[in-house]
């Protein structure tokens, strides 16, 4: 401890006797009296400086708080116009979607209640009619291809016109060689290929589907199979006969390609109006002529 | 005169608890803090003499210690202490030097800091020797290194800017 040379020195010396006496008796005293005094006081003055302090730091936390509250309302306006194309690409998509929907390939089951191939025509009847979703047009399929369409319905009957029956007519390519062509119905070849070149590129045995340009079936729908060919009359033209992929005499069960919407026909492409004159009481009590 | 002299003793010493419990922990690294407190009643002491180095280290020990009510008194007996003798050293110790003024802070922090162990723990020497060397010998450097920083280089580069 060094000693005081001056008064100052000597004051500052008793006041530190002093006060380690103050300090040291609050310490060790067996009173709990002087802490509590002393932990009051100290609360109570250093209280104010706290809450200005804290005050502050809100203060700060504020500011910097506003700062992010501007950023991310910026970005939520951002969001928000982001989520406003989103929503109308949603409701593009989902027009599209309920579109395309409709257009898609729905599969009415059915089997053949009847048949008829004779010069007259090949038919069959099935027990799906127009209350069943069945429309005129509505392609018909088996197990292996196209059999037909609907050409004529009731509520819970339809005939179909099959492939081999002389009046059909289906656009048509070679799935190889994308060769177009139509193919007709003969009672006796079965199916014929016909207005394709002879230099186009056609070989026994190619898978002949449906092209979907006709507009009345849609396309890849396998029609049969390349069997012979030959040349037409005149010469410029292939003549080549088909073995269909649904033999008319093997046809028992099949499906109707039917518009999801079924208010709506087959959509806009296979779909023809339903005429009253296509009903099938009317097309069995009225025969119609064949083309 | 005296008054006005209390006032500004005790905004400084409210301040300086608000940085000691605000900013120490701020800046505690790997659970080391300084001590603000100790390190500016040092600086204070060397500038202002022996008495109001004890004057502020009572009044701010004693407030320190209610804030922290484990041992009411013996912080502000220790900080007086520390206030008192580093006022005394000014004479005797060439305080200009940063080198020194550090090594001064950093004695009187590492006393403080034992002395505070061996009283507390009622001269358990053990305890305290492992407490000083755990904590309180990293404690004081960085009190040291901080106060002496702030106290010197900031003042020195806020001059050179100007």
């Amino acid at each position: 401890m060094p000693a005081p040379r001056t008064p100052s020195d000597r004051a500052a010396f008793l006041l530190y006797i002093f006060l380690s006496f103050v300090a040291l008796g609050v310490w060790l005293s067996p009173f709990p009296s002087p802490r509590a005094w002393v932990t009051g006081a100290a609360s109570a003055l250093y209280l104010p400086f706290r809450a200005v302090s804290k005050g502050v730091e809100n203060l700060l936390g504020l500011v910097v708080e506003r700062e992010g509250l501007l950023t991310e309302a910026a970005e939520l306006r951002r969001a928000r116009i982001g989520i406003q194309e989103l929503r109308e690409e949603n409701q593009r998509l989902r027009d599209q979607m309920d579109f395309a929907r409709r257009d898609s390939l729905h599969l009415v089951p059915a089997w053949v209640l009847a048949k008829r191939s004779d010069r007259l025509g090949s038919r069959v009847l099935i027990n799906r009619g127009q209350l069943d979703g069945v429309r005129i047009g509505f392609p018909v399929i088996g197990r292996e291809g196209l059999v037909g369409r609907v050409d004529a319905l009731e509520g819970h009957l339809s005939r179909v016109r099959l492939l081999t029956d002389r009046a059909s007519a289906v656009s048509a390519s070679i799935d190889r060689s994308h060769v177009d062509g139509i193919v007709e119905g003969d009672p006796v070849e079965g199916l014929r290929m016909r207005f394709v070149s002879y230099s186009a590129d056609v070989k026994p045995g190619d898978v002949v589907v449906t092209s979907g340009l006709g507009g009345s079936f849609p396309p890849g729908l396998p029609v049969g199979r390349v069997r012979r060919l030959g040349l037409e009359s005149g010469g410029l033209l292939r003549r080549i006969e088909i073995e269909p992929a649904e033999l008319p005499e093997r046809v028992q069960d099949v499906f109707v390609l039917a518009a999801g919407d079924s208010s709506r026909g087959w959509g806009f492409l296979w779909a023809r109006p339903v005429a009253p004159t296509d009903s099938l009481a009317e097309s069995v009590r009225t025969p119609r002529v064949e083309p | 005169m005296v008054a006005q002299a209390a006032w500004v003793v005790l905004l400084l010493l409210g301040i300086g608890l608000l940085l000691q419990n605000d900013l120490g922990s701020r800046l505690a690294l790997f659970g080391i803090q300084p001590d603000l407190l100790l390190g500016a009643l040092v600086l204070l002491a060397r500038r202002m003499g022996p008495l109001t180095g004890l004057a502020v280290g009572f009044a701010a020990g004693l407030m320190q210690d209610g804030l922290m009510p484990d041992h009411v008194g013996l912080n502000a007996w220790l900080l007086m202490t520390a206030g008192f003798l580093c006022g005394h050293a000014r004479e005797s110790i060439f305080w200009e030097s940063s080198v020194a003024s550090a090594l001064i802070v950093f004695l009187a922090a590492l006393l403080h800091n034992f002395a505070q162990g061996v009283l507390a723990s009622g001269f358990n020497l053990n305890a305290s020797l492992q407490l000083l060397l755990r904590s309180g010998l990293p404690s004081a450097a960085y009190t040291a290194v901080f106060v002496t920083f702030v106290a010197y280089a900031v003042p020195r580069v806020l001059r050179g800017r100007d």
